[in-house]
């Protein structure tokens, strides 16, 4: 069968106190994906980031869930806030249309702002998420029979322009393409052939930020991998298939001592083909670092004409390539 | 007045989102209270599993000996590979001809760490005792681990059935790269190899499953990151339904990075042990497991060719990519090579390109995601190869980079490969970056780095960071003529 898209869901609901609760699905690993939920509802009813609760839970039985659910491909900030964000403006629709009754006005004249439904001309009536939640809660039987009060609701979002791939193969493999601009500064022990890394500069275009904070840490986590890749961590074997780095004696996670001082900067170009004008920002530097520190390692070497093409970069491989060259 | 909602879209960006500043995830896990898989409370008659597993890189299992483990102290069963095929099949995958992929071995290890028994007990240090009187006999066999090494005639061969190591090979052309080689004023070419490496999340693979008779399903909590792709992947292999597959992501995950996809062997493994024991079954893998059997991004060896312009534009590239996915090709590999094939040109305006790519089985640790999944193997050798266009054109590295982007204005652009980029500054991200280092003074660090002695160099890299994969690219492995018939599914090859 062919095969195509990504889409993922997003529910969103006003408790009975008035307060807004988010149900996502994104086996998340503390990337912060509640985080950012919140912020994406609260934008948009409201309400203040900690008036909203955000469950995020995968369990197929009970929550929905699609092929394309899980944290990967760096896909929250594309598939998953823009479900939450449908979610939110058609909650916020809803809210505006039970109030509308309640006020004895049109939804079109009501907006949300500071936790309460407010007339967009200057009135002092306005009423509170939980006094309109309390009213549908309690006082269901005032409002007609007929009419569509509810005050939860699911979108589900589909990501626009992928198709499955052509005769040619030829297929728009992703959503949207964001940009990383890396630099790294290297230095190496001319005695030990040690390498390291001490400062790395990154600018990247991840679209709109929701969370600045967020997303420096995961480019922060991103260089140190990425110099992992470059320097430390490998899954060495000997000739015979035995594992030579099977603990963290010889397997080299890089640590605190390891990490560069780092530069973090975004030149930020929206798309416009994702719902929020964001990219993706979750593997970012863990991609490009390797190819960075290579190059910069090449350019510390440059005296002797050697070629780094080969990682990870150990002192090891710097002693015969410096050796070789004097020879 | 009737209450209709209006049908409101939701066009534009929306409101700008408020400031936070922390997490509010951050409260609960910073007081302790985060629910971790080890953390869940667990059912009456839990048991807990310790993997056995092969010490050799490949060899036959000709006999294994069970009694000593069920006579140790706590231990309330074993079971073998072929005990626990019985109620587990392979699992499936869209490539034909890999060898058959099981959570357990049954007749053959191909690497060190392989799964070979398990056994239950009343807790982990029983289980850990019952492992250790499992007596097998093994029949060693020559390995390989070297990607080319492997593709040589004479390599030991991991899959005897197909005559070779190499499971999985595609060529592709886009444009006219013969002619543009032809027309080329110079070619630029470097063989590359990227190491085998993994992301080392705090907490490891967990799991706790049981097995529910009255609906012939699994219940299976694990600290599984997705992609739920592999929910039908576990359930075929379980002989199941996707609906009695019911999967529960524990609350909070010590870190993922991709790894977390790779433990769906261990969620089968773990449910298949519950179903023949009758009981709950919980199995926490170990640092060392972790280590030496989780799984692992690929390592790859390629060659590249550039055909460049006396102006130092690279108008076609030709790669050749050998991708060791270790022991077994598993799902979703052969996805590593794929994620990045329709990005081949990264940023610049590369219209032609030639790509013949292969997976070659070795006997290391079978791969699967690992954070940027083909990214930083590709990235390495665009970035490595255009920064040798510079060197050998006698051009800047920056300046190179600026000549091959595509512009501003070029954006939305479709690639040779049919992806469609939207939007972007790569001229302007660059600048803004070399603007920064030179703020920061990095040339006179350098400066006096070399001064003191040192051996120092600054170096630049250049990628596309691609986001929300469409789960169709992953099928470019398949010939087109496959991909299209309606019954061409993942299938699992010996039941």
């Amino acid at each position: 069968m062919p095969k195509s898209g990504i889409d993922d869901f997003a529910h969103i609901a006003i408790d009975p106190s008035g307060r807004i609760r988010v149900q996502i699905g994104t086996a998340a690993a503390g990337q912060g994906h509640a985080t950012a939920t919140a912020q994406i509802a609260a934008a948009e009813l409201g309400v203040r980031v900690e008036d909203v609760d955000v469950i995020d839970r995968v369990d197929t039985e009970v929550t929905p869930w699609t092929i394309t659910t899980g944290s990967y491909a760096s896909r929250f900030s594309i598939v998953v806030a823009a479900a939450v964000r449908r979610a939110a403006v058609k909650l916020n629709a809803q809210i505006r249309a039970i109030a509308a009754h309640a006020l004895d006005t049109t939804p079109d004249r009501l907006e949300l702002a500071d936790g309460a439904v407010h007339f967009k001309e200057r009135s002092n009536r306005s009423l509170s998420l939980r006094q309109l939640a309390g009213m549908v809660q309690w006082n269901r039987g005032e409002f007609p029979l007929h009419a569509n009060i509810q005050l939860h609701v699911s979108e589900s979002y589909s990501a626009p322009n992928l198709a499955s791939p052509d005769a040619e193969n030829r297929v728009n493999a992703a959503v949207t393409y964001g940009f990383m601009a890396d630099a790294a500064l290297v230095a190496i022990d001319p005695r030990t052939c040690l390498p390291r890394v001490l400062r790395y500069a990154a600018v990247h275009d991840v679209g709109r930020a929701i969370n600045p904070q967020l997303i420096r840490g995961q480019m922060a986590g991103g260089i140190v991998h990425g110099v992992a890749g470059a320097l430390y961590e490998h899954c060495d074997y000997d000739d015979s298939g035995q594992m030579l780095t099977a603990s963290f004696m010889d397997y080299l996670c890089p640590t605190s001592a390891e990490t560069p001082r780092i530069f973090v900067d975004h030149h930020n170009v929206p798309s416009p083909f994702t719902e929020l004008g964001t990219k993706g920002a979750g593997e970012n530097s863990a991609m490009s670092a390797p190819a960075a520190i290579a190059s910069a390692v090449e350019d510390a070497l440059a005296a002797t004409g050697a070629h780094i093409d080969e990682l990870p970069i150990t002192p090891g491989t710097i002693w015969r390539l410096l050796h070789e060259a004097a020879s | 007045m009737p209450i209709v909602a209006p049908a409101e879209s939701a066009p534009g960006p929306g409101p700008d989102f408020p400031h936070t500043t922390g997490r509010v995830e951050d409260a609960r896990l910073l007081a302790g209270r985060g629910r971790y898989i080890d953390d869940l409370p667990v059912g009456p008659g839990t048991v807990h599993a310790a993997i056995l597993r092969s010490p050799h890189a490949h060899a036959l299992v000709r006999r294994i000996d069970l009694a000593p483990a069920l006579r140790s102290t706590g231990v309330v069963a074993a079971y073998g590979g072929r005990d626990i095929a019985a109620v587990l099949d392979a699992f499936p995958t869209i490539v034909r001809k890999a060898p058959p992929y099981r959570a357990v071995a049954t007749d053959r290890v191909r690497y060190v760490g392989e799964p070979v028994a398990v056994v239950l007990a009343r807790d982990r240090y029983a289980a850990e005792d019952g492992i250790a009187g499992i007596d097998i006999d093994y029949a060693a066999l020559p390995a390989v681990v070297d990607p080319d090494l492997a593709c040589r005639p004479d390599a030991p061969l991991l899959n005897d059935e197909s005559g070779s190591n190499v499971v999985w090979r595609q060529q592709y052309r886009y444009g006219d790269p013969a002619g543009a080689f032809d027309a080329a004023a110079r070619v630029v070419s470097l063989s590359l190899t990227f190491p085998k490496y993994n992301s080392t999340p705090l907490e490891t693979y967990g799991v706790i499953a049981e097995y529910l008779p009255e609906s012939d399903g699994y219940q299976v909590h694990s600290n599984f990151q997705g992609p739920f792709s592999l929910l039908p992947v576990m359930a075929r292999a379980l002989r199941v339904p996707e609906n009695r597959l019911r999967v529960i992501v524990s609350q909070d995950i010590g870190g993922s990075f991709g790894v977390k996809a790779m433990i769906y062997p261990y969620m089968a493994l773990i449910a298949a042990s519950a179903r023949l024991s009758g009981r709950p079954v919980k199995w926490i893998e170990d640092r060392a497991e972790h280590l030496l059997a989780s799984s692992s991004g690929t390592d790859r060896k390629s060659t590249l060719e550039a055909a460049v312009g006396s102006d130092g534009c690279i108008h076609a590239i030709r790669v050749n990519i050998r991708e060791n996915v270790g022991a077994y090709l598993r799902a979703p590999e052969p996805s590593c090579v794929m994620r990045s094939l329709t990005t081949f040109c990264g940023p610049y305006r590369i219209e032609h390109g030639e790509i013949d790519a292969c997976c070659v089985l070795t006997n290391k640790l079978p791969t699967g995601l690992n954070r940027g999944y083909g990214g930083q193997q590709h990235i390495f050798s665009l970035e490595r190869l255009v920064d040798r266009v510079a060197a050998e054109m006698d051009v800047d590295p920056i300046e190179v980079r600026r000549r091959n982007f595509l512009k501003r204005e070029d954006l939305p652009y479709r690639t040779t490969t049919g992806s469609y980029y939207d939007s972007g500054d790569y001229v302007g991200c660059l600048d803004k970056l070399r603007a920064a280092v030179e703020r920061e003074a990095w040339q006179a660090e350098r400066q006096r780095l070399r001064d003191q002695g040192h051996l120092a160099g600054i170096g630049f890299a250049t990628g596309i960071h691609s986001a929300a994969s469409n789960i169709g690219y992953v099928t470019l492995a398949l010939p087109p003529d496959d991909r299209r018939r309606a019954n061409y599914n993942a299938q699992v090859r010996d039941r």
